[in-house]
């Protein structure tokens, strides 16, 4: 471990391992200067949460690049309306930053409510904006009289935290409309699902599931969702919250303002959806949703065994590493592992919290490797010293697993193929074995070199 | 300019300085780079460059937080260098500003300095770029960081022999190629920066991840004393020029000449290097020769080019440069840099490009977006892009092919190995267009010529001229000649977008179900696969179906399907025998009864046994009964032999879309032998089956019409390959009809296609397949002629009238809050008020509140069409029945208003004293009926 930079210490451990034994993992800390952390912005953390609005305006307050960098860039599909795949930005330029950007905002804002008729506005007020002090708070404030749109300024510059900072700004936009004259009810009914932002069709798949059951989904935060459907939310009886690291916040929020309870959740992997379908319909339903539920997940389980059994005997033994935003989605991942008789033997996240990661030790075998806002350099050593045959992760970490000869799952924002729920689980297995398996690891790793020849 | 008038930029064509600066760095031998600023700037970049050079890019941040921003960044980034050079011991480090720390005023170069201070005998050399993101564009950092790094490192003025040589930012294999000309020159050189291995690395057993080739510093530091500079770049900015400066502050003089892209491009860069002293192996010669010769073999087909392209000043003017050589039509240049000199230095090679063939039209602007690229596109009729995957929403909107050739490439692989410079980059360009246009002219040009001059001969049916409204009748008067609109010489592929794998598709099929024209055309019987039968014979659809298969994304479940039958539920379900006492019922009714219709209120194949028992049962009624259904397609496979067996002969299929990615937006879900499909792979299974199912129909005989609900933003670009797909099937009709937007669907807030819209449509796809213009969207138990529902009298007594579903917008009766108005319009196309009041054969009849509007019925006038321009003036009176006037006022006396495009004074009179207001005017329908609707809102009531 010479490799390792003396801050990153704390944020690095191995089960089992002598001296770091039940010494609890540093995290939640800012990230350390020059050490090439793979994490985004707060800015990223906010857009990435409500960019799937799909009738929304994201307007993007600050310089190009921000704007360049988010467009289009999440799988998120759409049913209705596509507007949020544009990148919108009030492309900052130099004169902005001397005499303010309030000028462009607002003109810009006239004719985005001309020419668009968005229901909601989404302004991401960035770094260059929190330091040149535009009052973008008033502007919207005007706006809103002035147009009759709901107009939310969502002030995430880059530096006042990390991404999870970015999830906690955008749960407090959505709360702006949902406070705003709630629509309440007696009799709630059915669910939100919090923290599927509809990636390869997920939120579908999940929705689909809970229609089967006879459970009423009446909003997806924000897979797929428009501003009336999350107005809508507050008529629920329960929230079932999937991506912990990004929606947490806003169901604590949700439960306190409006009775809403919630559960965790995770549709990743055959045991996580049978056991998510099946505790949702017993704090909702009857013994006959119940029993519906129970007679779908068998129904599933059985038949994407029978899509995962053809792959088992390739994947038995093969070596996990596992690098993503949050971690919930790490456990998930290791629990799918498990599944497919593989190993984690690196484990680390971007985000995760300190009961994620207690979660997670208690999971894994002795010696594997646990971090937290791993970089390159980390993530190389670890997958090489541990012998790692495939990574899950991001596109960034993509091409690090292929030059050190590692396969690589997408599990991140950009991936096409829905992973969730009991399809998602055959999907999976398909993508991990088609990368772990393909003969180019062995052309590369285990092909003499003729021009090394004796 | 953005395209907004500069107050907001809608999908850039452009990013920011810093992901210059950093591409420039990746040229350098030990290179690394820092920002100064948030942890996000740099992870945005790195995934930007992972992604198009498929290599990893680790880029460094000092991370800064909020208290770093207010009290300064200085410990931030002394920890930042200290980590970065333990983890990667680079040569150099480039310590990079952001937005961030420009802005709140860091002194990066102070901080750099105490730092070695602080570190004495340290031996990595730092550099510090300003770069603000708002400063600029990658195309501005890029070379911002060339100068920044000469003016930073130690230069040595001792005179050298090497030639400093400076690439614009190009791909590493286009940098890679420049450095092999220069290995062959013999001469000695500097390539500053050469990214050419560090961006395009080799697999190794062992991976280094410090940046290990690119121009050593030791190097960078002997450029001030080179013989000379050749900057390669047209546009590089004064104040950011690494030659300038070295020509200023170290006197090396300098030769500006242009990327060396094309022949007289390359040419000017192998003079120079000649004037030097370099002598080449005869390969390069060669690789000349071969591109001329490749220039030669391909220059035929450039001309069907009409190019788009954007992206770097510098990647623009190389294809203006190839174009302007070859004969390209460069329709469309953009740049998304501010770039002043942009469109001066352009303009002759664009004209060059164009003056040959005469092409007029020509778009040129820097500082653009992709929004405003888009309109230039569509202006200029570009039917080919040649860009950064940035463009491909772009071209997919506008069903046009993308050349990827600069950065970024995030869809393709191998973005790093793009070529566009030298002998052979050139060639390579060249030839991929080529390529490209040659498959679009291959694709398109037997169905184009087939429309263009293939008429059908008329068949003897019933003695007279078949009735299809076939494609040599323009499907609309107010247009007279569609198809020569586009004359061959500036149409743009744009109109003939490429059928990509659908070719294969049709022509197998036409294999496997033997496809033969079908002889007799019995169409001319049916009213609605006629024209002319339209007016004559009464039909009758029967609601037994119930159920559906597919899950469309416009539909409301609990409605009829919207596919076939407007929204307006039909009363109940029938069973089958049901059916047949209704029919027998209507035949009392009306004698003139011929055509029985399955269309619904479900699909009609989905519980296909009820459907097959109606026919069978009518069939023994009536052995001369015609027989239409409707489906979605999905069972149709399946069934279509036994419909044929009992007498089908008419069959309309809705097919919408092309491709299943279009597919997949608008269905959600396919039920099929008891497997839920989803997405694409339930758009495939129901398009293939759609396609199977409407190749079976041809190849019994059967006329087939294809319907098309057309969707604003998802299938509306498509409508004319649905339309070659489905002619290539055999089907003799399209009928392309616009989405009603419902309450509670997916697409419910997606705007319907105004009327004008979808004629446009229908014009450009008749061109093709024959269009049914008269479509009145039929309700699934519509009863009578065409235009004249007698349905309601068929139901009265026996079941309450069913609630009409309305468009949004309008609320029924009981709820509404505006006032609906009944609205006459006199027309002939039903597009345009083109018909003069007492002239009018038939009037249109709306129901609108002003806000929306929606088409209630078709009313014939007895006798119409006899006023000859009765309104303007009594010299041109003709003879008409007495009373006839009267008699059309009484007809549309259940209406709150009439518009014609003139109303004579008279008939104004009678109108305005029963109370109906009148607006006359040459107008589209759907705006006058609104507009009339507003001012009876209002009170008014003539104009």
């Amino acid at each position: 471990m010479e490799e390792l930079l003396s801050e990153r210490l704390g944020s690095v451990s191995m089960k089992g391992a002598g001296a770091g034994k039940n010494r609890t993992l540093e995290c939640g800390k800012n990230s350390v200067s020059g050490a090439v952390s793979q994490r985004a912005c707060v800015f990223c953390g906010a857009r990435v949460v409500l960019n799937p609005v799909t009738d929304a305006f994201h307007l993007v307050h600050g310089p190009v690049g921000c704007a360049s960098y988010t467009w289009d860039i999440r799988g998120s599909l759409s049913s209705g309306s596509e507007l949020y795949r544009h990148s919108f930005t009030t492309d900052l330029q130099e004169r902005d930053v001397v005499f303010g950007g309030l000028p462009k905002l607002e003109k810009a804002l006239e004719r985005i409510v001309e020419k668009f008729h968005p229901p909601v506005v989404f302004i991401y007020s960035t770094c260059l904006v929190g330091v040149i002090g535009d009052d973008v708070d008033s502007v919207c404030r005007a706006a809103e009289k002035k147009h009759g749109v709901r107009v939310i300024n969502v002030k995430a510059p880059g530096f006042a935290g990390h991404k999870a900072m970015g999830y906690r700004l955008a749960c407090e936009a959505l709360m702006k409309i949902l406070e705003r004259d709630p629509r309440r009810t007696d009799k709630p009914v059915g669910i939100n699902i919090l923290g599927d932002y509809n990636l390869a069709g997920e939120m579908w798949i999940v929705k689909d599931y809970f229609r089967r059951i006879g459970v009423p989904v009446v909003s997806g935060f924000t897979g797929d969702s428009t501003y009336e459907s999350i107005r809508r939310s507050t008529t629920a009886a329960l929230n079932v919250v999937q991506c912990a690291g990004s929606m947490m916040y806003l169901a604590r929020l949700m439960e306190d303002k409006f009775d809403i309870p919630f559960i965790k959740a995770s549709f990743f992997g055959l045991e996580d959806t049978k056991s998510a379908l099946v505790h949702v319909s017993e704090l909702l339903g009857d013994e006959e949703t119940r029993r519906r539920a129970e007679e779908l997940s068998t129904r599933g389980m059985e038949k994407a065994m029978r899509g995962i059994s053809p792959y088992l005997p390739g994947l038995a033994g093969k070596k996990a590493a596992i690098f993503v935003g949050g971690g919930f989605k790490a456990v998930s991942l290791i629990r799918q592992f498990r599944e497919l008789g593989m190993d984690t033997v690196m484990v680390g996240t971007q985000t995760g919290q300190r009961e994620d990661y207690e979660l997670i030790e208690s999971l894994v075998n002795p010696g594997t490797v646990i971090l937290d806002d791993a970089n390159p350099s980390e993530l190389e050593t670890f997958m090489r010293e541990k012998g790692a045959d495939i990574l899950v992760g991001g596109v960034k970490e993509r091409p690090l697993a292929y030059k050190l000869g590692v396969a690589f799952c997408d599990h991140n924002h950009e991936r096409k193929i829905p992973l969730s729920g009991f399809d998602g689980a055959v999907n999976f297995a398909r993508e991990i074995n088609l990368s772990v398996n393909s003969p180019v690891w062995e052309m590369a790793r285990r092909t003499a070199d003729p021009f090394l020849d004796a | 300019m953005p395209s907004d008038l500069e107050s907001f930029t809608e999908n850039p064509c452009k990013m920011c300085l810093p992901l210059g600066v950093v591409t420039a760095v990746y040229g350098i031998e030990k290179g690394m780079n820092i920002l100064h600023g948030s942890q996000g700037c740099s992870t945005y970049i790195r995934r930007h460059m992972a992604t198009h050079y498929n290599e990893p890019v680790d880029i460094a941040s000092s991370s800064l937080t909020e208290e770093g921003t207010v009290f300064g960044g200085e410990d931030n980034l002394r920890k930042g260098l200290d980590n970065l050079i333990k983890l990667y011991r680079p040569e150099l480090v480039a310590v990079s500003t952001t937005c961030l720390a420009e802005t709140i005023g860091e002194d990066v170069p102070a901080m750099i300095s105490r730092y070695r201070q602080e570190r004495p005998g340290l031996e990595t050399e730092i550099v510090s770029v300003s770069s603000p993101g708002y400063g600029g564009t990658q195309f501005e950092g890029y070379f911002r960081a060339l100068q920044a790094v000469l003016r930073g490192l130690e230069p040595d003025e001792r005179p050298n022999s090497y030639i400093n040589v400076i690439p614009p930012p190009s791909s590493p294999a286009d940098v890679g190629a420049l450095r092999e000309l220069l290995e062959d020159s013999g001469l000695p050189f500097i390539l500053f920066p050469d990214i050419s291995e560090n961006l395009d690395g080799v697999y190794n057993p062992v991976y280094h991840r410090l940046p290990s080739a690119g121009t050593p510093v030791r190097l960078i530091k002997q450029a001030a004393g080179a013989r000379a500079t050749l900057e390669l770049s047209l546009f590089a900015p004064e104040n950011d020029s690494p030659g300038l400066y070295l020509e200023r502050a170290h006197k090396v003089p300098l030769l500006r000449l242009p990327p060396p892209a094309g022949l007289r491009g390359m040419d000017a860069l192998v003079r120079a290097l000649k004037d030097l002293g370099a002598s080449f192996p005869p390969k390069h010669r060669k690789a000349r020769g071969r591109l001329l010769d490749a220039m030669c073999d391909a220059h035929k087909h450039f001309a069907l080019a009409r190019l788009g392209a954007a992206g770097d000043p510098d990647f623009v003017y190389s294809l203006s440069a190839l174009a302007a050589e070859n004969g390209v039509p460069l329709v469309m240049a953009a740049t998304g840099s501010n770039c002043p000199d942009f469109s001066k230095i352009i303009k002759p090679e664009q004209e060059k490009s164009l003056s040959t063939l005469g092409i007029k039209e020509s778009f040129l602007r820097d500082g653009a977006d992709f929004s405003l690229i888009s309109r230039g596109s569509r202006e200029t009729r570009v039917n080919i892009f040649a860009g950064s995957s940035d463009a491909r929403r772009m071209c997919r909107e506008l069903g046009i092919p993308l050349l990827r050739l600069c950065f970024p490439i995030h869809d393709h692989v191998g973005g790093q190995r793009t070529r566009l410079l030298g002998y052979g980059g050139s060639l390579s360009v060249l030839e991929g267009l080529a390529n490209e246009l040659i498959g679009l002219e291959a694709e398109s040009f037997r169905d184009r010529i087939k429309s263009e001059f293939f008429r059908k001969p008329s068949l003897p049916a019933g003695g007279g001229e078949c009735a299809l409204p076939a494609a040599s009748s323009p499907p609309d008067p107010a247009s007279p000649h569609p198809r020569a609109a586009f004359p061959r010489a500036d149409r743009g592929f744009a109109e003939f977008p490429p059928e990509g794998a659908e070719k294969s598709g049709s022509l197998s099929l036409r294999e496997l179900y033997g496809i033969a024209p079908s002889g007799v055309d019995p169409s001319s019987l049916h009213p609605c696969f006629s024209l002319e039968a339209s007016h004559k014979l009464g039909r009758l659809h029967l609601p037994v179906a119930s159920g559906c298969n597919i899950s469309c994304n416009y539909c409301r479940r609990d409605h009829d399907c919207p596919n076939e039958s407007r929204p307006g539920a039909s009363s109940g379900l029938l069973t089958p025998r049901e059916a047949r006492d209704r029919f027998r019922e209507a035949r009392e009714i009306s004698p003139a009864l011929k055509v029985l219709g399955i269309a619904g209120p479900g699909e009609s194949l989905f519980q296909a046994e009820k459907t097959l028992e109606t026919f069978e049962l009518l069939r023994r009624e009536d052995k001369d009964l015609i027989f239409c259904l409707s489906t979605n397609g999905l069972n149709l496979p399946l069934h279509v032999r036994e419909l044929h067996a009992l007498g089908l002969r008419h069959l309309t299929v809705t097919v919408n879309a092309a491709d299943p990615e279009t597919g997949s937006r608008i269905y959600s879900h396919a039920d099929y032998f008891g497997e839920r499909y989803q997405g694409v792979q339930a758009a495939s299974l129901i398009l293939s089956n759609q396609f199977a199912g409407i190749a079976m129909a041809k190849s019994l005989g059967m006329t087939v019409k294809v319907n098309t609900v057309l969707i604003r933003g998802v299938n509306v670009s498509q409508s004319e390959r649905i339309s070659r797909k489905a002619l290539s099937l055999g089907a003799d009709l399209g009928n392309l009809t616009a989405h009603v937007p419902l309450s509670g669907t997916p697409f419910e807030s997606v705007a319907a296609l105004g009327l004008g819209e979808l004629r446009e449509l229908r014009w450009k796809s008749a061109a093709f397949l024959p269009q049914m213009t008269h479509c009145r969207q039929c309700r699934a138990d519509a009863f009578g002629l065409l235009g004249e529902d007698l349905s309601r009298r068929l139901r009265a007594g026996k079941d309450p009238l069913p609630k009409p579903i309305r468009a949004p917008g309008i609320s029924s009766a009981g709820t509404r809050a505006r006032p609906l108005y009944r609205i006459a319009v006199a027309s002939r196309s039903a597009v345009l008020v083109d018909n003069h009041f007492g002239n009018s054969e038939r009037f249109y009849i709306y129901e609108s509140d002003g806000a929306d509007l929606r088409l209630l019925e078709n009313r014939r006038v007895e006798g119409g069409g006899a006023c000859g321009g009765a309104c303007l003036g009594p010299e041109k009176v003709k003879e008409r029945p007495e009373g006839f006037i009267a008699g059309l006022i009484d007809l549309l006396s259940d209406c709150d208003g009439v518009v014609a495009a003139r109303i004579g004074e008279s008939p104004r009179k009678i109108l305005e004293e029963r109370g109906i207001g009148c607006l006359s005017g040459y107008e589209a329908v759907d705006k006058a009926v609104l507009g009339l609707a507003r001012m009876l809102g209002r009170g008014g009531g003539a104009a």
